[in-house]
């Protein structure tokens, strides 16, 4: 994918949840920044560290994660293409979680703050539609909250196959019920909050059920509404759509 | 680093077909411990048995086994 297309990935991300006429979408996609790949599990923005450009993905994953003292880490975000990873960056540059490179060929497009600011004070609606691509994060966190903390290893597990296959499809980037996942397992478990062998018995007891099926980075879903079911995943919380409400 | 496979032999037989990178075998053992207490706590968490004689099997990427760690090497219990 180019850089070019993932700005229009993310412009019609942006378009599904808010209200932006012709111009403001160009504004948008006529941002410019530096494209940078990077290797897998590299960081590209270390907790505490102060920066000044936010990170579109072009191609492949990124996660968000927090760090202990004994360097252990829990990914609390995954990215895809399309998506504007550290948009919070922009009012929040400096914060001790972090960002760093998911899949075996990472590519971002750096945007650098002042460039985004730019069109954010020319264009209000702009603005907002940052301002409401910040609370779909959020309202993706909350459910993740919920996931570690509430429900257990399959259901947990179950959950994240169909939340990353259904915003793999929203983007056009394949199909909820096959899909690639160019994340190692110990990732994948970080992101659970389980160990990977662990998550490994459940991916398996997932496929036994005719549920899931994960080969390598492949991922087929046989049976996609029993899935959504086996995860208690209801798909609410990915749809934030506000286009009817224009608030300036 | 070296590539390991820890292999689970619980109620169902679960290869690990990808591995990981550890610094050495030591290192690789503390993480099949990990790993092993976490799926002995879900199995107290839903009230299931826990088989002591359960374990996780290190290989190396040949599949030649170097250490096994029975479930109940993992836990201790006192009354």
């Amino acid at each position: 994918m180019s850089a070019h297309q993932s700005l229009n990935l993310f412009v019609r991300k942006l378009s599904e949840r808010s209200c932006l006429n012709e111009e403001e979408r160009r504004a948008v996609l006529e941002l410019e920044g530096q494209e940078v790949e990077y290797a897998p599990h590299r960081d590209i923005v270390r907790p505490g560290e102060l920066t000044d450009f936010c990170c579109l993905i072009i191609s492949g994953m990124a996660a968000r994660f927090g760090q202990l003292p004994d360097g252990t880490r829990q990914i609390t975000a995954v990215y895809i293409p399309g998506d504007m990873c550290d948009l919070y960056s922009l009012m929040l540059p400096k914060v001790e979680w972090a960002l760093q490179a998911l899949s075996s060929r990472l590519v971002l497009l750096k945007v650098p703050h002042h460039k985004m600011l730019h069109i954010v004070h020319a264009y209000p609606a702009v603005a907002e539609a940052f301002w409401r691509d910040c609370v779909a994060d959020a309202s993706i966190l909350s459910q993740w909250v919920v996931n570690i903390g509430r429900r257990d290893a399959l259901m947990r597990t179950a959950h994240l196959f169909c939340e990353l296959g259904l915003r793999i499809e929203i983007a056009g980037l394949g199909h909820r019920t096959a899909f690639q996942l160019p994340v190692i397992q110990s990732q994948m478990a970080d992101a659970l909050g389980i160990t990977p062998v662990h998550m490994n018995r459940v991916i398996r007891a997932l496929r036994q059920q005719g549920l899931l099926l994960v080969q390598g980075r492949d991922v087929q879903v046989p049976d996609w509404n029993a899935l959504a079911q086996a995860g208690g995943f209801e798909s609410g919380y990915l749809a934030i759509d506000q286009r009817w409400r224009r608030l300036d | 680093m070296t590539v390991y496979h820890l292999h689970l032999f619980n109620d169902d037989d679960v290869l690990d077909e990808e591995g990981q990178e550890f610094a050495d075998l030591d290192m690789a053992e503390r993480e099949a411990i990990r790993n092993a207490r976490d799926v002995i706590a879900e199995h107290v968490r839903h009230g299931h048995p826990i088989n002591l004689n359960h374990r996780v099997e290190i290989t190396d990427a040949d599949g030649t086994i170097l250490k096994v760690v029975q479930f109940g090497d993992c836990v201790c219990f006192a009354r």
